[in-house]
């Protein structure tokens, strides 16, 4: 059992906070918007605080898991921030999707405070949470990651050392590149084929079962028949997420020119109102340029 | 035991004949050059002399051709298939063509009294040795119906094989506008999946751990796992040239506009096919898509 704290109960958080305790460890909680869900998990056992800088200096290991990277500034600067709470033999696990360069700089002050820091991205969407089939990403000193290891596996059983500092994020940043593009061109492969005469079903049965039924295509291909209720990952996300690809691309000269298409295609889904909406409403958006009522 | 003819032995279509023949049926053929033929010959296959000799000798007639230029060349004429065509025959095209030449075709064999159904199939020279080939069909019911059981023993496995490998999917010329829809998505995803590769490269991930984090991914389609492997090296033998790709993504892109759907990133994939065929890449697997944008990308492979 271990001592550990968590920064930023969104979504993801709350879901990774209440699998942790699952599995027997103490947590200290917080989050700058208090949700409605930290009530369920202050009765489920977590431990409420008033700062960042409590929850470093209450646990050993410390996950912050935000939004973007204005967010991670935020939450890591200042008197009340992560920073301030740290020191010598504590370790910040940061789960957030952020620039590597700016997780690197992080790092560096982390380490002026005597503490340490990964990189942690984690690729799967809410439902794997529960099942502990989130896939995890790590960037940051090998002695580090391995002592992070155990606690990591609790989360998921796909843990993966990547390098160092900023790399996992730059993996995670390159795989979700293929994310979102896959989810456009299979967006045409089904508005072509239906406006060609061939029935909906009839072909989200033929591709996912195709050479191109990546698990993503098998996951959202059935979401175009069906738009889920709740966002799995919407759209304002993957848009942030094509950004830093994108930003990471011009930083690398490494030309994006399909990230760069979709990139455009989310601005549109946004300009629409489904900012909100999973980013499988990508076909909602193609469909209508199309003239077909989706 | 079928009677059945086989026009075009290219990579797919010779190998398609092999498996006919390991099935027990006895098998005509014609390939514009005999040469390629020879070893099949060798092992039984009957050679005709011209395609209408195939159509004459046959009752089932496959034919697996690289774009719709050839196809009029071995159908048109005194010695083209539809001139050995007659009632109780059955053409089945498996070539890549537009669904309009397909449906148009169709129309000259059934004045002959024989009929036709389009067949294209998605899979690659692996997945046909797997028996893991997938079947699309167009056209009449009734005619799919007659020759299914020759179409499941193509797709069958070396060991007793799962899934259903043989799809109808409408009338004639639909099976041809799944095919073209699905292939879009293998050089989009293709592309996509180096863009990534290069970025965690560049990054400073070595080459293989990130081809190693795509592949248990959730991007990992069947595509991305079999061609993984060609970032590093292409296969001699490509399994899907840039040519043949590239002539995929212009039916695509000329379906779109037809029915008006636009393709964004189809008419991107297609553009790096036109810089990888500029390249001179033509002929490579269009997993070679990696090294262009790799080249641009500033990096020296090999």
């Amino acid at each position: 059992m271990s001592n550990l704290g968590f920064v930023g109960l969104g979504a993801m958080g709350s879901r990774i906070t209440k699998r942790l305790m699952s599995r027997g460890h103490a947590v200290t909680g917080y989050d700058i918007f208090p949700p409605a869900k930290a009530q369920d998990l202050i009765a489920a056992g977590m431990k409420w605080t008033t700062s960042g800088r409590a929850v470093c200096q209450a646990a050993d290991i410390t996950f912050s898991m935000v939004t973007n990277t204005a967010a991670l500034q935020g939450a890591s600067e200042g008197p009340d921030g992560l920073l301030a709470g740290l020191g010598p033999g504590k370790l910040l696990i940061d789960m957030s999707t952020v620039s590597p360069a700016v997780s690197r700089a992080l790092a560096a002050k982390v380490r002026e405070k005597g503490a340490d820091m990964i990189d942690a991205p984690v690729s799967g969407s809410v439902s794997l949470v529960e099942q502990g089939k989130l896939a995890v990403m790590v960037g940051g000193d090998r002695a580090t990651f391995e002592r992070a290891k155990p606690v990591l596996e609790d989360i998921g059983q796909k843990v993966t050392y990547v390098g160092t500092n900023g790399l996992a994020l730059a993996m995670k940043v390159a795989t979700n590149i293929s994310v979102a593009v896959q989810m456009l061109a299979f967006a045409e492969s089904v508005v072509l084929a239906e406006k060609a005469g061939v029935p909906r079903e009839t072909i989200i049965e033929i591709l996912t079962n195709s050479a191109v039924a990546s698990p993503l295509v098998q996951y959202k291909g059935p979401l175009v028949l069906k738009m889920p209720y709740q966002a799995q990952f919407n759209t304002i996300m993957m848009q942030k997420d094509m950004t830093l690809a994108l930003e990471l691309g011009r930083e690398l000269h490494v030309p994006l020119p399909t990230a760069a298409v979709v990139n455009e295609l989310l601005s549109s889904a946004c300009a629409q109102g489904f900012g909100e909406k999973d980013f499988a409403i990508l076909y909602r958006v193609l469909a209508q340029m199309s003239g077909v009522s989706a | 035991m079928a009677n059945v003819g086989f026009v075009g032995l290219g990579v797919m279509g010779s190998r398609m004949a092999e498996k006919l023949m390991a099935m027990g049926h006895r098998v005509t053929s014609y390939n514009r050059t005999r040469e390629k033929a020879q070893g099949l010959i060798d092992k039984g296959m009957h050679w005709a002399g011209t395609p209408r000799e195939v159509a004459v000798e046959a009752d089932v007639i496959f034919t697996s051709i690289s774009d719709a230029t050839a196809m009029s060349a071995i159908t048109e004429g005194p010695d083209g298939l539809l001139a050995g065509l007659g009632p109780g025959k059955v053409l089945v095209d498996m070539s890549t063509v537009s669904p309009e030449s397909s449906r148009a075709l169709a129309a000259k064999v059934r004045e002959t009294g024989a009929d036709m159904l389009d067949a294209p199939v998605s899979g690659t020279v692996a997945t046909l040795l797997e028996g893991k080939l997938l079947i699309m069909v167009g056209g009449r019911k009734e005619t799919f119906e007659r020759v299914k059981p020759l179409l499941e023993d193509l797709t069958s496995a070396p060991v007793a094989g799962k899934g259903p490998k043989v799809s109808y999917l409408g009338e004639n010329g639909m099976a041809l506008v799944m095919k073209i829809a699905m292939n879009l998505s293998l050089a989009v995803q293709m592309l996509a999946f180096s863009e990534g590769v290069l970025l965690a490269e560049k990054s400073g991930i070595p080459r293989q751990t990130a081809v190693e984090a795509f592949i248990r991914s959730a991007v990992a389609s069947p595509m991305v796992i079999y061609r993984s492997p060609f970032l590093t090296k292409l296969p001699d033998e490509a399994w899907h040239t840039v040519n043949m790709m590239q002539k995929d993504m212009l039916l695509a892109l000329e379906l779109g506009r037809r029915v008006d759907v636009p393709l964004p990133t189809t008419a991107i994939a297609n553009q790096f096919l036109t810089a990888a065929r500029g390249m001179g890449y033509m002929q490579k697997d269009f997993a070679v898509l990696f090294k262009v944008l790799a080249e641009m990308s500033g990096l020296k492979d090999e």
